[in-house]
């Protein structure tokens, strides 16, 4: 299965997902107030500095050894998913032949899909999950996740069409919601048009994640003609024909130079980086997320 | 097949070939040249790229699709090299039996100057037996179109003897080209003639040496002596009423001094006589020659045999003066000396029929029309009523007693009574002229009009719905009447209406204001006579100085005679044979100027070894039959190149584009040759003519030509008694009434019927007013409007419906106009009558009888262009008027 059939999965599970972690509280993070357990099941080394209240004495003195047993409980946190929705993501068009393009969905719906599906994991978790869309560097249109019914009529609305997505189902304008400190951020675009904010964004929260969404076309030259010429309108408009395009790989070695550059400024912000395109398979898309623990806690979201 | 000689292949290269040559050199480039598609693909992750920017072609070169392209490259060379008009010489053996000369003697004045008519004649038979073997022969002079074929010297010699020396002048070009269109396949024209300028003048002859070899005959050079002769004759006005002055201008070319005499006759009579004397550098002289005025007019009446005192007019020749110049010394030209010039005495006696309206002078209006008369000295004598016993006067002027006077029957006379027209006189060259008046401006114009009909001997049931002014003057311009004074086209600022002469040469001018100062009116006593004088001279009543100074001129001085007989109406020039023969020699000829050589033909070698093989050449022509040939041949099987192109693209390829195209020029084809003309054609529609044979193909073309309606030109015929097949047709044309007719006079019920409906009817051949009043009774049965037949008047739209008429043609053997009456029906012209056969007139083949002059049949088809537009249209400049009449003919 490719991120092209990505679905928001299993969104009726919502409040059964929700009470599976804990029956009093509710979230896709560990509280950070530890408590003594009797439980064996969260048992650890003793490391230094533990509360030596929750060491497990009777263990110790069947096993000598120092044994704490603490337990944290989940703890609900705010997701700010950005979507990035600028003219670059509205790709392929028109202007890519007929033959070319045939079947393959344009980045936005990509994106648009991966977005939902971390908002509905996010949401069975019981997170408080915001959607911020980027219509360009200055229009963003920012709401709240309050339902998985909310989501799917969003979703539903929004795949296929780009100027849809989340746009007719009456987007709250919260721009403040989106200047508060979000504990988790998810910044899906392909990082051509507001990879500054994109940095910024990262560097607000305390965990965050970069999915650098690409056209397979972008990141493949086959279909390249060198008759044809390929151009960028934005300002200063670019226009290359496709011989010195392909010539000496030189599209494949500045784009990889580039994903390498984005790469190493996620690092230095702590933050994850994956690269994808449509034609990536769920399941590497799902390991990317368990990476910045997501998948691990919502199981796969991806409808077989 | 024989290889082309391409030695024998003339090119003509020109503008047109090097335009073609251009625009199929640029073509072929154009078709090459393929402007780069500029396909361009949107690729967001170029934004990355740091790369320097090349500049992107939008043109290159590209091969073409080869076979259209050859086919294209290869019709363009033949266009550029059909450009070139390519042709063949093609020759044929000579055959001497079969070369046809044509010889044209110039027998202009100016030739006289250098040899005898009989040198002429024998020099032209001379050369006739030269050439008589060898030829066939044809002889023809600038005198005349005759062209004979001699069969011995005897008759060539007659033929230029019998003409003699042509006192017109004449044109050479202009009789070859008569000679020309006569004589087809001539090799050679031969033209004997002097370097006179004059006849050479306008001579294109090397245009036609496509057509036949023209050379001249050497004549020997003109001499140098002087030569004197009379340019002008022109006739002194004068106070002193005894004597007759002329001034008369000698003109001498040449340098040498000459005396002589000059003298002046009519007939034998020498009248006048002077000497003149042109010494050194003067070469003009003004002479004035006095005659007694008695003996000129004894002279001249015992020549034409006049009476009364006057000058016999009857033949213009009896006052021709025959002037002659006799230079002591001789002059070259002998043939100017002589000079014709017309005697110009027209002073006549006018009769004023008036009665006396009071004793004393101020009581009476025409106390001032006969000051004035004589003043301007036309002898006026005044009777009360019109004389038993004419005295023979020119001019009559009538005017009818106001009303309450006298009745008008016994005071109008007839034109016959006046005297004007006696019998037995000729009417060929005698005018005379009758005025009729009012008295006042509010006269009885009815009377008046009465008064006008029985001077015209016609009914005058018109003249009812005469009362005023306005009405008269209607009536006088629909009756045929031409304008006279006022505004150009405002019939109501008319002074006067003037008719055409009757047969007894008569013509009457009718006055619609009274001849009297009316200083209301501008006309004041000081301008009153300045008037009559002017229309006394439009009717030849008086000679004013302007028409005498004329009179000299309008004696013929023909430049060209084949001006005059190019303009010949069936055969007869417009100037009589006995007067060209003593017309006055044009000034080119006396002048004597002589063209260049150069600009002549070259002189024909009669005399050389070789002249017979010369005569008739090797016939030579160019044609291009076989270039063409082979161009057809080219073009056929490049379309079938082109068309095993196109399947081969439309089976393998395209299929789509090629059908959409083809079946695009099938349908541009198909709507081509379905585009046809309107259909909108008018039929003439007929009843009542017995000529099968009418046909109106001019007409249909000429009505075609000018106005947007298109006429079918073979006229239908229809059925008076069917209702279905008549109100098919929006206009009828009946000759005569009789066709119309039921048992009691009326229209036919369904004629009726059809003029209620929106039908036009046109009667030919009625004028009865009350016969018309009986046939449209019926239409008025049920109608408050009364059933009246009134004359077109000059303000109707027929006469301004496409031309601007001034009157309706009047076309009747008596020459005696009968107006056309139109009825009125529901808002619009519903009848019209006709006097005469319209439709006889424009057809394509008329019958003889009046209206047969070109002028007139173009009158009558202008009327009838106007009277179609007024059927079709009514009056469109108020058709809102006629909206629902409109609307009844569509529904």
């Amino acid at each position: 299965m490719l991120l092209k059939d990505l679905y928001p999965d299993s969104l009726d599970e919502w409040r059964s997902q929700k009470a599976r972690f804990s029956p009093r509280t509710h979230g896709s993070f560990l509280s950070p107030i530890r408590q003594t357990t009797r439980m064996p099941a969260p048992s650890r080394k003793y490391v230094h500095g533990d509360p030596v209240r929750n060491i497990d004495w009777r263990a110790f003195a069947r096993t000598d050894q120092l044994l704490v047993r603490e337990q944290r409980e989940n703890s609900s946190v705010s997701v700010l998913i950005h979507v990035d929705a600028q003219e670059t993501m509205i790709w392929p068009d028109i202007s890519v032949p007929p033959n070319i393009r045939m079947g393959l969905p344009q980045k936005i719906d990509v994106a648009w899909r991966m977005a939902c599906h971390i908002a509905a994991g996010h949401g069975r978790m019981g997170d408080l999950v915001f959607i911020c869309i980027w219509r360009d560097q200055k229009k963003r249109e920012v709401f709240q996740v309050k339902s998985t019914r909310d989501l799917m009529e969003r979703f539903h609305h929004g795949i296929g069409e780009s100027e849809n997505v989340a746009g007719a189902l009456g987007v709250e304008e919260t721009g403040s919601k989106i200047e508060k400190e979000h504990t988790m951020v998810y910044w899906i675009g392909d990082g051509l048009s507001a990879i500054e904010q994109t940095w910024q964004s990262l560097e607000k929260c305390r965990y965050g994640a970069f999915l650098q969404l690409l056209s397979s076309l972008e990141t493949s030259v086959g279909w390249l003609s060198p008759t044809h010429s390929y151009v960028d309108q934005n300002p200063p408009r670019k226009e290359y024909l496709g011989e010195a395009l392909l010539q000496g790989e030189v599209y494949q070695n500045k784009l990889a130079k580039w994903q390498s550059k984005c790469r190493l400024r996620c690092q230095s912000l702590g933050r994850d980086f994956g690269v994808f395109t449509e034609q990536t398979p769920v399941e590497a898309y799902l390991r990317f997320l368990e990476n910045v623990g997501l998948a691990t806690r919502s199981g796969p979201m991806v409808r077989s | 097949m024989n290889p082309l000689p391409l030695g024998l292949l003339p090119l003509s290269w020109s503008w047109i070939a090097a335009a073609v040559s251009s625009v199929g050199a640029v073509s072929c480039l154009i078709w090459w040249l393929v402007r780069k598609r500029d396909v361009r693909v949107k690729l967001p992750t170029v934004r990355i790229l740091e790369m320097e920017r090349q500049v992107l072609p939008r043109l290159q070169l590209a091969p073409p699709p080869w076979v259209p392209f050859l086919c294209f490259a290869l019709l363009t060379v033949l266009l550029v090299f059909f450009a070139l008009r390519p042709t063949e010489r093609l020759y044929s053996e000579s055959d001497p039996q079969r070369a046809k000369v044509h010889i044209l003697v110039d027998l202009t004045a100016s030739v006289s100057a250098v040899s005898s008519l009989e040198e002429v004649a024998l020099q032209t038979a001379s050369i006739y037996e030269k050439l008589a073997p060898l030829s066939t022969v044809t002889l023809s002079h600038t005198a005349s179109s005759v062209v004979i074929k001699p069969s011995s010297a005897e008759m060539v010699q007659n033929f230029i003897k019998t003409e003699g020396w042509q006192r017109s002048g004449a044109r050479i070009g202009d009789a070859v080209g008569d000679i020309l269109a006569k004589e087809h396949g001539l090799d050679r024209l031969l033209i004997l003639s002097d370097r006179d300028s004059s006849s050479w003048g306008g001579f294109s002859w090397q245009a036609l040496q496509q057509e036949v070899r023209v050379e001249r005959l050497e004549w020997p050079e003109k001499t140098s002596a002087a030569n004197v002769f009379i340019n002008r004759v022109e006739r002194v006005a004068q106070m002193d009423t005894k004597t007759i002055a002329f001034d008369i201008e000698l003109l001498r070319i040449g340098v040498s001094k000459q005396v002589g005499k000059i003298s002046g006759s009519i007939g034998d009579k020498k009248l006048w006589s002077g000497t003149w004397n042109l010494e050194g550098e003067r070469g003009r002289v003004v002479l004035r020659l006095m005659a007694a005025k008695a003996a000129v007019e004894s002279a001249a009446n015992e020549l034409g045999g006049g009476s009364d005192g006057k000058v016999n007019v009857e033949s213009r020749f009896s006052s021709m003066i025959r002037w002659v110049v006799e230079p002591e010394g001789g002059d070259s030209l002998a043939l100017d000396n002589s000079f014709y010039s017309e005697l110009a005495l027209h002073r006549q006696k006018t009769l004023v029929v008036a009665e006396a309206e009071g004793e004393r002078m101020m009581d009476d209006s025409v106390g001032s029309l006969m000051v004035a008369l004589e003043v301007l000295g036309v002898n006026p004598t005044r009777h009360d009523r019109p004389s038993t016993s004419p005295k023979g006067e020119a001019l009559r002027i009538i005017l009818p007693p106001l009303a309450g006077k006298s009745g008008d029957k016994t005071f109008c006379p007839t034109m016959h009574d006046t005297g004007a027209g006696k019998e037995g006189q000729s009417s060929a060259a005698k005018t005379t002229w009758t005025w009729l008046a009012p008295r006042a401006l509010d006269d009885d114009f009815g009377r008046l009009c009465r008064c006008l009909a029985q001077l015209r001997r016609e009914g005058d049931g018109y003249c009812n719905s005469v009362t005023h002014r306005g009405s008269w003057v209607g009536l006088l311009s629909s009756i045929g009447g031409k304008q006279v004074g006022g505004s150009l086209g405002v019939a109501q600022d008319a002074l006067a209406y003037a008719f055409s002469p009757n047969v007894a040469g008569e013509r009457l001018l009718a006055f619609t204001v009274p001849l009297m100062p009316i200083p209301s009116m501008g006309l004041t006593h000081a301008r009153f006579p300045l008037l009559l004088r002017d229309l006394l001279g439009f009717s030849g009543a008086l000679v004013t100085q302007e028409m005498s100074r004329n009179s000299a001129d309008a004696w013929p001085r023909i430049i060209n005679i084949w001006d005059l007989i190019n303009d010949a109406v069936d055969g007869r020039l417009s100037v009589p044979t006995e007067k060209l023969a003593l017309a006055n020699i044009p000034l080119g000829e006396s002048l004597g100027t002589l063209a260049e050589t150069k600009e002549l033909p070259p002189i024909a070698e009669i005399g050389a070894a070789n002249f017979s093989q010369a005569l008739s050449p090797r016939q030579e022509r160019e044609t291009a039959d076989r270039w063409i040939t082979g161009l057809i041949c080219f073009v056929l099987l490049v379309l079938g190149f082109e068309s095993l192109h196109a399947w081969r693209f439309f089976t393998k390829q395209r299929q789509r584009e090629v059908l959409g195209n083809a079946l695009f020029l099938i349908a541009f084809l198909a709507s081509a040759g379905m585009n046809q003309a309107a259909a909108a054609k008018t039929d003439l529609v007929q009843s009542g003519y017995n000529g099968a044979a009418m046909t109106f193909v001019t007409l249909a073309k000429e009505t075609q030509g000018r106005t947007s309606l298109s006429v079918n030109s073979q006229p239908i015929s229809v059925n008076l008694s069917s209702t279905g097949e008549l109100a098919k047709q929006g206009w009828l044309w009946v000759n005569g009434a009789e066709s119309l007719k039921d048992s009691s006079g009326a229209l036919k019920g369904e004629v009726l019927q059809w003029i209620r409906r929106g039908g036009f009817l046109v009667i030919e051949r009625m004028q009865n007013r009350e016969a018309l009043e009986r046939l449209t009774a019926p239409l008025f049965l049920k109608s408050k409007n009364p059933n009246h037949w009134d004359p077109i008047p000059p303000d109707h739209e027929m006469m301004r419906s496409f031309y601007l008429l001034d009157s309706l043609p009047q076309c009747s053997d008596s020459n005696m106009p009968t107006p056309w009456y139109g009825l009125e029906f529901d808002g619009r012209l519903a009848v019209l009558a006709i006097p005469y056969s319209l439709m006889e007139v424009v057809q394509d083949r008329p019958p003889s009888g009046a209206c047969r002059g070109n002028a007139e049949i173009e009158r009558n088809v202008r009327t009838f262009i106007n009277i179609i537009l007024v059927s079709l249209t009514m009056d469109y400049k108020k058709d809102q008027i006629h909206l629902p009449e409109i609307l009844k003919r569509l529904r």
